[in-house]
């Protein structure tokens, strides 16, 4: 039985509000932080395909089933989609890649795409469309012609129509076509759907086989589907939708699942998984820090009313109803922080969010998914307290009957915890071990079931395993060496109450006073080392994934812009080059030509790409890597090629071009990863696409000189990379009928450097900075509170002997300073390792175990410690020192009948 | 009623060891008042903890009413604090969030006495101390000598056979000094209870009929006023 007054007693009002604050704050940043990184990735997936194309493969292809399109369209809309989204176009696309070139200028990939229905111009005609952008993009117009080319022959085909989608067919259809995007080399090619069958009437080249795919598209208006509203929601709907597309189709012929939504969703998030990574890094801190908080809260407050239980007790309450009073309690606070979560988890990430789809928006539109949330959340709420509850057990034994009912405190007796953190140095040894093993397993299973769709859940879990155990051994090992701090602390008060006391008995007084009780020591010490651990890591984190960004972007780009000139005749190019020299702030520049070719192998194996001709100007970009520069220069005499396919070709292999028609015997001379502009790409017909990069002196050398009229030009400058751009495109479009088109181009790479939605995830990062550092502060000021609301006794009797409240508070801010500062040092060099090991380590496992070799890190690759972490730093002490000084006044002003107060 | 056998507390281990009873013997008869006086640090907070098993004795035998209180187990000792025992503290140790009268009420829900009975016990009690004017106030709402009179009214709450009371006027004035004094000396004569008070105040102590003096954790004098004045 537990009598009301005794839950009354053990659980002071105030203690309860903050108990139930701190819970709901916590419990709410978990699901801010959930909701958050869902909606980023969610709306991230949805903008990026808008009107979902389900693209199913028939094979072989059956006709009939395009004969019986109507009733298939409706039997898809009726049992397919029947909660809002819908079918709005249902065709085959029959696709070819050819190489061709246009008006002899530019060696492009062309994709045939046949069955288009409706296009009237098209039917009966042996010509092709093309799409109105594309022919912008290129400078086509109708009644030019196109040159298509195979190994053996090539044909010259004329532009019938140039297409304006957005008239020709519904507008999603068309927004759907634009996301099957086409990369800048490739020219989407349509013919009619009557001529079909008649393909190579159209296009009378002997095809290959192996390029040939038909395809059911299915496009879907994913915004009206009212079950693919969040992320997960979208995951099970769109795996149903495909499920009920294959059933309908079975049903009409003989067809096989081919690609689908789910297989590039799962590319999609594993692509994202960064989001995930950034969220977990904040998370599993929070958690920790915030179970932290939580302990010390509890301890204090079991510390605070140590005599209350003894008053109880000798009352005749027992140990057991104390305790389960406690546990009501805790139980209750849980409760009431999980259910009151959620209004403040919306109230946080409303403003945050860009976009309306979230967990909790999601949930809130569909009243039976808010119950297990609330469910959920007061589960999580009960077990943010219940584990600091269970930390804080121990405390109860602390409470002696005769010695709290006397009012005497007893001395702190120092414990050894030395065993507890040769287990969490072992842990984290294990830890490290396991995070730069070039065999760790965990990455093995994370890198195979990031293949496997359905594994994808797994591979996501064993990440944030992972991550979690990086963040939560450090932290146990710090709270094991800070919990020798009051061992030195009391020693170094002590040593400093001997020497003041030379210097005049105030000083020697209140160091005396503040070495008597070393736990407090501990508990600022922690307190200290989290906040500045968390900050440092957090803002030094932050700066580093944006110079790793930045970095990428530079790497892709390949300097800090890249021009491509397209059908650029030399002089163009020359007047071209002349005129950027000019601007200001230029400091380089290289121009590469390129030109589409193949790689063969002895098996008869081959890989077509975009070859990149460079010269010396190329390998002097202060953007190439040391290594690669170094590379490049040893292996001049070859062509290297993408990292993750060099295994498949032997030393000497062909090299073949298309245009002009030549084939060479080079020799692949090694493999390059971070070759300025020439990252491997993946589209989407999930085709890796070959980037093979070699010297025109070596091709020169071999007798072979590829002459195109196509240019990528490296540009670096010190000025404003988005002024620069402006002024290219102005260029451009005095010169070019495309200037538009490319201006359009030159800034997207550009943007590419100051990326919105990384801006939005610092953004986010920020404020979670920001919510730790003022929950840091604002624990630190608490502890000082309830050390000087311990103290004040001795310090008013120090007071009332003589000494001033200037030594008192010069004396207990050099005591602060000096826990402050060891902490502040501890705190910072252990984030700055943090940051190393879950940024650069899982990228280095990740190559090396996905590519087999040797990892080397991009020049920019490292730890940036930004000025604000400093200041932060400084500010956490600081605002500690004035809490100091404000809390002292107010304390050494009561009277003494207060200080004896419960 | 209450017995001491060679009881011995010692504090501390190995070289810290503090011997704070040096073997008492002690006879308390039903419906004595005795005072206990001696220096700081003569063990009377130690002997009244060990008598209300607050504390237990290093070795040494107590026994109330037959029972050796250091062989009752954890409930029995809560029973005997619950029925048995009413303390009365130096510092009142009222708890602070609870009113005067919910203070007076907690001894008697945690026996799981109903709550009409133990509203209106509560309200007798503070009207007997004096202090049922006072009933809904907090502790911090309440001078020395009424948080000590409402301590009082919650060591009596469960109509405990025997009152013990540290230092019970340490905190407090003359004027409030009497006003405790005669309400132990009132539950002695009237209600029968036996009251044991330890106590610096010699002024206190001179009401007592026995008197045990304690110096370095023994006793070192009885003087029973009775007997003199007999």
């Amino acid at each position: 039985m537990m009598p009301r007054f005794v839950l009354k007693s053990v659980t002071p009002h105030r203690h309860q509000g903050l108990k139930i604050i701190a819970v709901a704050l916590m419990a709410s940043f978990l699901l801010v932080t959930f909701t958050i990184a869902d909606s980023l990735t969610y709306q991230a997936f949805v903008s990026d395909t808008d009107n979902f194309v389900l693209r199913t493969q028939l094979a072989p292809p059956d006709e009939s089933i395009f004969a019986s399109q109507d009733p298939l369209l409706a039997e898809l809309n009726q049992t397919g989609y029947s909660d809002g989204a819908e079918v709005i176009y249902l065709d085959m696309m029959e696709e070819m890649t050819y190489s061709a070139s246009v008006n002899l200028s530019r060696n492009i990939l062309v994709v045939g795409l046949s069955s288009l229905s409706t296009i009237p111009e098209l039917e009966n005609t042996t010509g092709i469309g093309i799409e109105q952008k594309t022919a912008q993009l290129f400078g086509l117009s109708k009644g030019e012609n196109i040159t298509l080319h195979t190994e053996n022959a090539s044909v010259t085909i004329t532009i019938e129509v140039i297409l304006n989608l957005t008239s020709w067919i519904a507008t999603q259809t068309a927004s759907a076509l634009a996301t099957w995007s086409f990369p800048p080399s490739y020219i989407p090619l349509f013919t009619s759907v009557s001529n079909a069958r008649n393909i190579t009437h159209a296009l009378p080249l002997a095809y290959r086989n192996s390029d040939i795919t038909d395809w059911v598209t299915v496009t879907v208006n994913i915004t009206k589907a009212s079950a693919a509203r969040t992320l997960n929601h979208l995951s099970s709907y769109l795996e149903s939708a495909v499920i009920q597309v294959y059933d309908v189709l079975a049903k009409y012929g003989t067809a096989k699942l081919g690609y689908t939504p789910i297989d590039r969703m799962d590319r999609f998030i594993v692509d994202y998984s960064q989001i995930e990574r950034e969220v977990a890094i904040i998370v599993y801190p929070t958690i920790v820090v915030s179970i932290i908080y939580l302990t010390f809260m509890l301890r204090v407050g079991i510390e605070r009313q140590k005599r209350r239980f003894a008053i109880l007790l000798s009352r005749g309450v027992s140990w057991f109803q104390i305790r389960l009073a406690n546990l009501v309690n805790d139980i209750l606070v849980g409760i009431l922080g999980g259910a009151l979560s959620i209004p403040l988890a919306i109230i946080i990430s409303v403003p945050l969010l860009p976009a309306e789809s979230s967990i909790i928006i999601g949930a809130l539109t569909d009243v039976s998914e808010l119950m297990p949330l609330i469910t959920g959340e007061i589960l999580i709420g009960i077990l943010l307290i219940a584990l600091p509850a269970t930390l804080v057990h121990r405390t109860f034994k602390d409470v002696h009957s005769p010695v709290q009912l006397a009012r005497i405190t007893e001395d702190d007796q120092y414990e050894s915890h030395w065993k507890m953190m040769v287990v969490f140095l072992i842990l984290a040894l294990v830890m490290f071990y396991e995070m730069l093993s070039n065999f760790s397993f965990i990455q093995w299973l994370i890198l195979n079931a990031g293949n496997s769709p359905t594994m994808i859940p797994v591979a996501r879990l064993l990440m944030w395993l992972e991550l979690g155990l990086a963040v939560v051994v450090p932290v146990l090992v710090v709270v094991s060496v800070a919990r020798f701090a009051p061992w030195w602390h009391t020693r170094l008060w002590e040593s400093v109450a001997r020497i003041t006391r030379f210097k005049g008995v105030g000083s020697s007084l209140v160091a005396k006073a503040l070495s008597l009780r070393p736990r407090r020591s501990y508990y600022l010490a922690v307190l200290f080392l989290s906040s500045i651990f968390l900050a440092t890591f957090i803002g030094t984190y932050q700066a580093t994934q944006d110079q790793v960004t930045t970095v990428d972007a530079h790497l892709q780009i390949g300097s800090d812009m890249q021009i491509y000139l397209y059908k650029a005749d030399g002089d163009i190019i020359t007047s071209f080059l002349n005129f950027i020299a000019e601007q200001q702030g230029v400091q380089e520049i290289s121009n590469c030509s390129a030109v589409y070719a193949e790689l063969l192998n002895t098996d008869g194996y081959y890989r077509q790409g975009m070859m990149y001709i460079v010269d010396d100007t190329y390998r002097a970009l202060s953007s190439l890597v040391e290594d690669e520069k170094a590379l490049m220069n040893k292996t001049s005499d070859g062509v290297l090629v993408s990292a993750s396919l060099v295994d498949e070709f032997a030393e000497t292999t062909a090299l073949s071009t298309v245009v002009p028609r030549a084939t060479v015997n080079v020799t692949v001379s090694g493999s390059i990863s971070f070759a300025p502009g020439f990252h491997e790409e993946i589209d989407d017909f999930q085709t890796s696409y070959l980037r093979i990069v070699t010297s025109k002196s070596y091709l020169n050398s071999l007798g072979f000189s590829p002459e195109t009229t196509d240019a990528y030009i490296f540009v670096n400058t010190l000025g404003d990379v988005i002024q620069l751009s402006d002024t290219v495109s102005q260029w451009l479009r005095s010169v070019s009928s495309v200037g538009e088109s490319l201006s359009y181009s030159v800034k997207t790479q550009v943007s590419a450097i100051q990326n919105v939605d990384v801006q939005t995830r610092f953004a986010f990062i920020n404020s979670s900075a920001g919510y730790l550092v003022i929950a840091g502060l604002a624990a630190v000021i608490m502890n000082v509170m309830i050390t000087l609301d311990e103290k004040r006794y001795q310090l008013q009797v120090i007071n009332a002997r003589g000494t001033t409240r200037r030594q008192i508070v010069i004396g207990l801010s050099m005591y602060y300073l000096s826990l402050a500062v060891p902490m502040v040092f501890l705190g910072a060099v252990l984030s700055l390792l943090y940051v190393n090991a879950v940024m650069f380590a899982p990228l280095m496992l990740t190559h090396e175990l996905s590519t087999s070799g040797q990892f080397q890190m991009p020049k920019g690759y490292e730890v940036v410690i930004p000025q604000s972490v400093v200041i932060a730093s400084i500010a956490i002490v600081v605002a500690s020192l004035v809490a100091i000084y404000v809390l002292v006044n107010r304390y050494l002003q009561k009277k003494h009948s207060q200080m004896e107060e419960d | 009623m209450l017995e001491c056998k060679d009881v011995v507390k010692i504090y501390g281990a190995g070289r810290t060891k503090v011997l704070a009873l040096r073997g008492i013997n002690l006879q308390v008869n039903a419906g004595e008042l005795i005072g206990i006086k001696g220096p700081s640090g003569s063990g009377k907070t130690t002997l009244l903890n060990i008598l209300g098993t607050i504390d237990m004795p290093s070795s040494g035998s107590v026994v109330f009413n037959d029972i050796y209180l250091e062989e009752m187990t954890p409930k029995e000792i809560m029973d005997f604090r619950r029925h048995q025992v009413g303390v009365v503290f130096q510092f009142f140790n009222l708890v602070s969030n609870l009113t005067a009268q919910e203070n007076v009420e907690l001894p008697m829900a945690i026996s799981g006495i109903g709550a009409s009975d133990r509203q209106r016990r509560a309200v007798e009690l503070l009207d007997e101390v004096g202090v049922k004017h006072l009933a809904r106030r907090y502790p911090n709402e309440l001078s020395g000598g009424e948080m000590q009179r409402t301590a009082i009214a919650v060591a009596l709450a469960n109509d405990p056979p025997l009152i013990l009371a540290d230092e019970p006027t340490g905190e407090l004035d003359h004027e409030n000094t009497e006003l405790v004094m005669d309400l132990f000396t009132k539950l002695n004569k009237e209600h029968k209870k036996t009251v044991i008070i330890a106590s610096h105040n010699e002024y206190l102590i001179s009401r007592m009929k026995r008197v045990i003096e304690l110096r370095d954790g023994a006793v070192f004098r009885t003087t029973d006023s009775s007997l003199i004045k007999g």
